[in-house]
């Protein structure tokens, strides 16, 4: 799945789907560029729209998701071997995701991800070669 | 004769009744210091033990009301004014954690986790940007949780993440807030 970047501010996002406490506001600057196509990783909802998670401009080694009205869809082909994952939480949070299997069977697998277990990192890096493979071929 | 042993008989007898009279004023005098002793000993006894009692009382509620603290502390909401003190909240919540019967994993949690010291001048202006809550939500529902409220109470703690951009290379700071109070703690570099 690609998408490609229609804005990066928060401007542009539904009122809704702003919430200071967690740093989303009208100044929000995203760090994703306009005009650049992104590969998608996984896909959540968050705050009533969807959120896709991006390798941005800041060149980190994880995927950070990023709102999905800053962006078009470009190819809406899933990878074959993407699930849904439907996560629910003491509190009444729940949330789907929706990604490789090692994603969206386990809501601990992002945070690994991004405190760099070993196991993790080589399983995104295992699904990120599977997934740009399969778009050249 | 009869005369002058008569005399000695009647001095003998005043004698006797001066003895007597000696006799029943030391008594007398005997009773009196006694009497007189005594209230003066117990008021001393009540002195002291007034004394002891004040301190002791002094004392106990100092105690009681520090442990009542901590107690407090641990089942209070993690407010701000706490934050100045966190290093003790911290550990008293970690104690009632474990005092509360909670499982030995639990207990066995990590402390909290001292924030990183920046190295340069980025990694401070970075580091000063996140701790005045810039930045934005990174994950929620952490595998951490339980850990941040044995350490830093209640809450809904989420990841946060602040990039600090440059030419040449970013400066990336992860840290955890509670939306609740929206307390920031341990701050470190990526």
């Amino acid at each position: 799945m690609i998408v490609r970047c229609l804005s990066n501010t928060g401007e542009t996002l539904p009122a809704t789907s702003r919430d200071s406490a967690l740093g989303i506001n009208a100044d929000t600057e995203f760090p994703v560029t306009i005009g650049r196509s992104y590969e998608v990783f996984a896909m959540t909802v968050l705050l009533g729209i969807a959120w896709y998670y991006v390798l941005n401009d800041d060149g980190h080694d994880w995927p950070t998701w990023t709102p999905a009205p800053l962006f078009d869809v470009v190819d809406g082909t899933l990878p074959r071997s993407w699930r849904v994952g439907y996560f629910r939480f003491e509190g009444g949070d729940q949330y789907p995701i929706l990604s490789f299997p090692e994603w969206a069977t386990d809501h601990r697998f992002y945070e690994r991800l991004i405190d760099g277990d070993a196991d993790a990192v080589r399983i995104f890096n295992e699904r990120r070669q599977e997934i740009e493979e399969n778009r050249s071929t | 004769m009869i005369d002058r042993a008569g005399r000695a008989a009647g001095d003998a007898r005043t004698l006797g009744r001066l003895l007597v009279l000696v006799a029943f004023a030391l008594g007398v005098l005997a009773v009196s210091v006694g009497t007189s002793a005594a209230p003066a000993s117990a008021a001393a006894v009540q002195a002291v033990s007034t004394y002891d009692g004040a301190v002791y009382t002094y004392n106990a509620p100092v105690l009681l009301s520090s442990q009542s603290a901590a107690t407090t502390d641990v089942r209070g909401s993690p407010a701000g004014p706490g934050a100045t003190s966190r290093e003790r909240s911290v550990s008293a919540r970690g104690f009632a954690v474990a005092a509360k019967g909670a499982p030995a994993a639990v207990a066995a949690l990590k402390g909290p986790i001292a924030d990183q010291v920046a190295r340069n001048l980025p990694q401070q202006l970075a580091l000063a940007a996140a701790r005045e809550g810039q930045g934005t939500i990174l994950m929620r529902n952490l595998a951490d949780a339980p850990r941040l409220v044995a350490n830093y109470g209640e809450g809904n703690w989420v990841k946060m993440q602040y990039v600090l951009r440059g030419n040449d290379s970013n400066v990336t700071v992860h840290y955890f807030r509670d939306l609740a109070t929206k307390m920031d703690v341990e701050f470190k570099f990526k």
